[in-house]
């Protein structure tokens, strides 16, 4: 039995039949061939696999893509503007703070929700932030540095970074 | 020229970062070709079995499902994989199998594969599969491995010996009888799984009309892959081509060849022409597959009233698991060479015999390979500060070598460095006498506090191939187009480490041009035939330096094009930015180039092609050093430890790109404060993995890490043109050890000498429990 499920992702509205188990995840990633979202551990511990779901940043492989209907997906890929970086994401650049760069979905929009929700976070607030998504080879620190070279930066420019047309 | 690509100094970032960052990456579960094929693979759940017969008939009519395949299908196309070349000397490895056929040899050992539509669909279907073992008795703990009358992991060898080394210097028997003090101690490591955030996978296409097969997998090593592939597969290694895409992390498990890739081959080739896709789950990657090797064995250390080691001495086992893991560079004697560490010891001797059992497959991942006795050394070294209430940096200083270059008494050559200033910085910059004295008074305020040191000196690239036991070369190809545009081909490409940036840098640097009129061309065996592969410390140091040597290379020749064009010899020609100049005359980098590829201006017999291959053989291994200091508490009440202060000091030689090489330094230090509390792969007593998932599985995270402070201290190599060392394990391993000693000193107050790691609240809670319910402190 499949199910019809409409979403916008990245401001692009999509339209597909799902079988009711079928993950936020693998929908994004086979259904939508947006592979930006990755599956580090399918239990919902490494945070590879985070987008925003009508403002919401949470875990794709917790979600049915059923329960998506209806929703505005951000992933990785939707931070990018006219080809150009988020703010985010060219602060962890410039700190050098990937590696591998597998953990990015998770590290990218886990950052920038620490961000929107508080500008000015403190090191150990960072961190906590972070609890969700591993990263195997930076040690977070540069993470950690990169969002708090964000922390001065005013909100509306992380926000309007991703989703100027909203 | 200072429009030109400088070869070190300031970092301009990873070249691959804009594409990782956006979410542009290409990772091996990234890949669909069409028509792709999924392959779910049924495993064993004994650790130890015969396997009386698998049922196949209800799985292959599961919807979706286009073929369930054993070890008998198999047959026709593939047979195990073997070691190919000279086995190191005193080594056995049995062939392994790509799906196991009479017998299985540790839980997790693949038995079967379902091949459907979807990964989905092979799931299903594989439930509908009827696997009939029959429990043998196995062996689980390594020591009762030697014993007589044990059955044999592999019968045909009539013993479960994998290997053997011994590596000695000096008369350890003499050095423990002059001594004033002879310590003993049992020390041990678990077999962990390193943990990758990507796990394995791999992608297969066969190609009859062509009669090729091409692979794409998630490999530290496509050109041993393939070499490996083509021999299983009956190919010739010219018809198998191996990609690598971008790798997720690897840390030592995504080596050599595995029975997975072998597997997907060998389907691929059935299926033809749809390709075929395996990618591995968490639970496949913590609990079957190559591990870290566990390790355990007696430490012995001779020493005088004084403080100075006369002998040192460590026998032990180490544990292979059901499989010698078949990889390039395997070389376990070179850890024996580094017993001594960084200390001048007149005597030494380290022996290992390492045992097959019925647990998966291990190899060397972080300690567990080179720098798996500088783990040892530094235990030592605190026991003997323990023995004679010496500060634990006192009694390191007392033995150090005082001056580089030198040699230990078990022949390890270092050719630079100075252990001393190493030393000097990190109680300098960590402020060591202050930590002492704050450790002592919260003692007395009942606080477990501990501080611990370790200087860990580890291998970068390994060479000469001659005592390595397997290749030690790379090779690079430097290509220019007519337009001038550069490209670097070469076996030892990255896996994660950001290595393509710093080899665009080396041949722009070379060639005298910008590093973005660089670009290093993706691992792929058929553009470079040859390599060996990115693993270990030897990526920049080895592979930079072919990239060095061709890159040079080509620019004589260019310059040679530019004599004939100005009408000069060469050595009248010089660069002036990119362009070729000899007096007033001047020709431009971009119109050499095209007019070289034009063959109108070439010397005749000169090829117009511009291209060079170097192959650069390290003369000897460098030595990256690492100094790490590190403070914990322990919460007495949970037994929780927590890292509060790091320190490092490293000298990896030169470091062309140090923003680089601190994002590793601070991943090597949080993975080796992460192998002394968290990190171990129990199995209960049947042979059956504890750890599936991340739940079980602890990790390193961003609140369970302090800031780190790392500075540098570079002295460059003469080993390599690049004057780099490598990083290897060297930082992972001097976290790791360094905060197992600041555990122990934690502790020692209550009487303890020394703990295992992990140090996992659980072990921590019990020491603390045990001692004090004694009357301890
Ligand atoms: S894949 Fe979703 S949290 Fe790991
Ligand atoms: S950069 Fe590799 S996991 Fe974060």
């Amino acid at each position: 039995m499949k199910y019809p499920v409409a979403v916008s992702v990245n401001g692009r509205a999509y339209r597909r039949e799902v079988e009711a188990r079928t993950l936020l995840v693998d929908f994004l990633r086979d259904h939508l061939g947006l592979f930006g979202t990755h599956v580090g551990c399918e239990t919902s511990q490494c945070g590879a696999c985070l987008v925003t779901l009508d403002g919401l940043t949470l875990k794709a492989c917790t979600r049915l893509a059923v329960q998506a209907d209806g929703a505005q997906v951000t992933t990785l890929e939707g931070l990018l503007v006219d080809g150009n970086l988020h703010p985010v994401q060219s602060a962890l650049l410039k700190e050098c703070a990937l590696t591998c760069g597998f953990c990015a979905s998770g590290v990218v929009l886990a950052a920038k929700e620490c961000l929107e929700r508080k500008p000015v976070a403190g090191e150990d607030e960072v961190r906590r932030s972070l609890e969700g998504v591993f990263c195997r080879c930076t040690g977070y620190q540069p993470i950690v540095d990169a969002v708090r070279s964000l922390a001065a930066a005013p909100v509306r420019d992380l926000r309007d970074g991703a989703t100027a047309e909203l | 020229m200072s429009t030109n690509a400088r070869i070190e100094g300031e970092s301009t970032g990873l070249e691959e970062g804009p594409r990782l960052v956006s979410g542009c990456g290409l990772f091996i579960a990234d890949l669909r070709p069409p028509e792709v094929l999924h392959v779910h693979l049924v495993r064993s759940l004994e650790a130890h079995a015969r396997i009386r017969s698998i049922e196949t008939p209800a799985a292959s009519a599961s919807p979706g499902v286009v073929g369930v395949f054993t070890h008998t299908e198999l047959a026709f196309v593939c047979d195990p994989l073997e070691w190919i070349g000279p086995l190191p000397p005193n080594t056995r490895c049995p062939p392994r199998p790509a799906l196991a056929q009479w017998e299985a040899r540790f839980a997790g050992e693949p038995l079967a594969a379902v091949v459907a539509e979807s990964v989905a669909e092979a799931r299903k279907a594989a439930e509908g599969l009827e696997v009939n073992l029959e429990p043998l008795p196995g062996i689980l703990e390594p020591e009762s491995a030697l014993l007589q009358r044990v059955p044999c992991v592999h019968v045909s060898l009539g013993g479960n010996v994998a290997y053997q080394f011994v590596v000695s210097g000096g008369d350890t028997e003499e050095g423990f009888r002059k001594a004033d003090r002879v310590l003993t101690h049992r020390i041990a490591r678990p077999r962990y799984h390193p943990a990758p955030l990507e796990t394995r996978g791999v992608v297969a296409r066969w190609l009859e009309s062509e009669k090729r097969l091409e692979v794409w997998s998630s490999t530290e090593s496509p050109h041993f892959l393939r070499a490996q592939l083509a021999g299983a597969m009956r190919l010739p290694q010219s018809a198998v081509r191996v990609f690598t895409p971008d790798v997720g992390g690897a840390f030592g498990s995504k080596l050599g060849a595995t029975p997975e890739e072998l597997v997907v081959c060998a389907i691929a080739r059935i299926v033809a022409p749809r390709p075929v896709q395996w990618i591995e789950t968490r639970e496949e990657s913590l609990a079957f597959s190559t591990q870290a090797r566990a390790t355990s064995g007696e430490l012995k250390v001779g020493v005088r009233e004084d403080g100075r080691l006369l002998s040192i001495s460590y026998d032990g086992i180490d544990d292979v698991g059901a499989y010698l893991p078949i990889v390039p560079g395997h070389n376990p004697s070179a850890e024996g060479t580094l017993l001594c560490g960084a200390y001048q010891i007149p005597a030494a001797r380290m022996a290992v015999t390492a045992v097959f059992t019925n647990n998966p497959p291990a190899t060397s991942c972080h300690g567990a390979g080179a720098c798996g006795a500088g783990y040892i050394i530094e235990r030592a070294m605190d026991l003997v500060a323990a023995a004679l209430e010496l500060d634990c940096v006192e009694v390191r200083r007392l033995n150090l070598f005082r001056e580089l270059p030198a040699t230990t008494v078990t022949r390890a050559r270092y050719d630079s460095g100075d252990f001393s200033r190493l030393v000097d910085r990190a109680v300098e910059r960590s402020q060591y006498a202050v930590l002492r004295h704050e450790t002592s008074s919260r003692r007395r305020k009942g606080e477990l506090v501990g501080l611990g040191v370790a200087l860990l000196v580890g291998i970068g690239a390994q060479g000469p191939s001659r005592e390595t036991g397997g290749p030690a070369w790379e090779a690079a190809t430097v290509h220019v187009s007519a337009d001038g545009s550069a490209e670097v081909f070469t076996g030892g490409l990255a896996c994660g480490e950001g290595h393509e940036t710093v080899l665009a840098r080396i041949a722009a640097h070379a060639l005298g041009v910008k590093a973005d009129a660089v670009r290093v061309g993706r691992a792929d065996t058929q553009t470079m035939r040859a390599g060996v592969g990115s693993f270990g410390g030897r990526s920049i140091a080895t592979t930079g330096s072919a990239v060095l040597g061709a890159a040079r290379a080509l620019e004589r020749r260019l310059r040679g094009v530019a004599a004939g064009i100005l009408c000069t010899s060469v050595e009248y020609v010089d660069r002036d930015g990119a362009d070729f100049v000899s007096g007033s005359r001047r020709v431009s980098y971009r119109d050499l180039c095209l007019l070289a590829h034009g063959a109108s201006q070439l010397e005749p017999g000169s090829s117009p092609l511009l291209e060079e291959t170097f192959v650069f053989e390290p003369q000897g291994s460098t030595h990256p050093i690492s100094i790490h200091v590190a403070q914990v508490v322990i919460d007495s009440e949970t037994g929780e430890v927590s890292v509060e202060r790091c320190c490092n000091v490293r000298d990896l030689g030169r470091e062309l790109d140090p923003a680089l090489v601190e994002a590793q330094v601070r991943g090597g230090i949080a993975l080796g404060i992460e192998l002394a509390l968290l990190a171990g792969s129990p199995r209960g007593d049947d042979g059956q993995p504890l750890q599936r998932t991340f739940m079980e599985r602890p990790v390193s995270r961003a609140q369970g890490v302090p800031r780190f402070d790392i500075s540098s201290l570079p002295t460059p190599t003469t080993l390599n043109p690049l004057g780099a060392k490598g990083l290897g394990d060297t930082v992972t391993m001097a976290a790791f050890a360094s905060v197992m000693n600041a555990v122990v000193d934690a502790l020692r107050p209550l009487g303890v000498l020394h703990v295992d790691p992990p140090a996992t609240p659980e072990k921590i809670w019990r020491i603390v429990r045990s001692c004090r319910g004694t009357g301890g402190a």
